[in-house]
């Protein structure tokens, strides 16, 4: 159980915006922002439709240091439009990857971090959003093959659509227990199987089937982490000092393929069920 | 955002999704650069907002917040 101190020592990392958490993670909390809001980059999609624009697209880029090594954080407002990922914000992440590529093939080892909190592609970009989040996907994985790429989950948007998919090609993944990780997010779910199937307004249910504990639990992250800075600084740290992973996680389909068929679909799932057949390879 | 503009000089654009609203949004900006002393000489700034459905009275306490963030540092703040 937490008891009310300890709630009080500790340093909430999911109440902080990107710019925050960004400070909590970096040596001295000292970072260099790369087309940062007075550069004006802000969507040209939005304000035709009526939506009001946020002078970095809900995307923060920062250059700075972790344990004394170049890093590149970056970081997604989930405040701004879900943490939707338009034409903008998604170059900005893409772009961001590809320097760091660069930094490595010339001998810089800089390693990247990815905030996710993002419902996935912004509606009202549509195919330029698919387009920018299909760059994140190469980026990620040409940057791996030089150091692992960290994706964190801390909530309380979580992560969906598109960029789960991202999330899953990141070296390691680190969430807390406030995170949610699944493709299609609750609503979606609910539109098309029924609300019978899938409440989505039901928050034990969904945090039951797609929260931090239970993907730390299926194996699906690499660390489970509490709601503190310092706790989710240390964790990267420990990430970043293991190295590139032996086999990365979307590499190790076969292992996936072979639990998902162990899986009856007669049966109706059950959280516990998922950890069966993750956690233990039991059939149903 | 905002930033430093010639002496005498202050300029701000509003981006909102609301109409309609004119009159409220002088109002409040004129109470907010009512004997506001940023910049010498009086006010002399470039002012962007982008309200985000926030009401023109919660948009002035933020500037007060930027205008409290000023004296605590130089440069230009967001």
């Amino acid at each position: 159980m937490t008891s009310a101190a300890a709630l009080l020592a500790r340093d909430s990392f999911v109440e902080l915006d990107a710019r925050g958490r960004i400070r909590a993670l970096f040596d001295g909390g000292r970072f260099r922002e790369l087309i940062d809001p007075f550069e004006r980059v802000t969507s040209p999609w939005l304000l035709r439709q009526g939506v009001v624009t946020q002078s970095d697209d809900g995307v923060v880029v920062a250059k700075g240091e972790i344990e004394g090594q170049p890093a590149v954080i970056l970081a997604i407002e989930g405040a701004f439009q879900g943490g939707s990922l338009g034409e903008v914000g998604g170059a900005k992440i893409a772009g961001a990857l590809e320097l760091a590529v660069q930094d490595n093939e010339r001998g810089i080892p800089t390693r990247a971090l990815i905030l996710f909190e993002t419902g996935g592609v912004r509606l009202q970009e549509a195919n330029l959003g698919l387009a920018a989040i299909a760059e994140i996907h190469s980026a990620i994985v040409d940057l791996r093959r030089h150091q692992p790429v960290i994706g964190i989950v801390a909530g309380t948007v979580g992560c969906f659509g598109g960029m789960s998919i991202a999330a899953g090609l990141c070296s390691y993944l680190v969430v807390t227990r406030e995170a949610r990780l699944g493709l299609n997010g609750p609503q979606v779910i609910e539109q098309e199987a029924g609300i019978a199937e899938y409440d989505s307004r039901d928050r034990p249910f969904i945090w039951s089937f797609t929260g931090g504990e239970q993907r730390a639990r299926t194996g699906l992250v690499d660390a489970f982490v509490g709601d503190d800075c310092q706790a989710l600084r240390d964790a990267v740290i420990a990430l970043l000092v293991r190295g590139r992973p032996e086999v990365e996680r979307s590499d190790a389909y076969d292992h996936y393929l072979d639990r998902l068929s162990r899986y009856d679909p007669v049966r109706q799932v059950t959280p516990e069920i998922v950890r069966q057949v993750y956690e233990r390879g039991e059939g149903t | 955002m905002l930033e430093p503009a010639p002496a005498g000089l202050t300029t701000v654009r509003i981006t909102t999704s609301v109409d309609g609203y004119g009159k409220v949004w002088q109002a409040q900006l004129d109470r907010v650069f009512k004997g506001t002393t940023v910049g010498p000489g009086g006010p002399a700034v470039a002012l962007e907002i982008n309200d985000f459905g926030a009401t023109p009275g919660v948009v002035g306490m933020r500037i007060a917040q930027v205008f409290g963030a000023l004296g605590a540092d130089a440069g230009a703040v967001s």
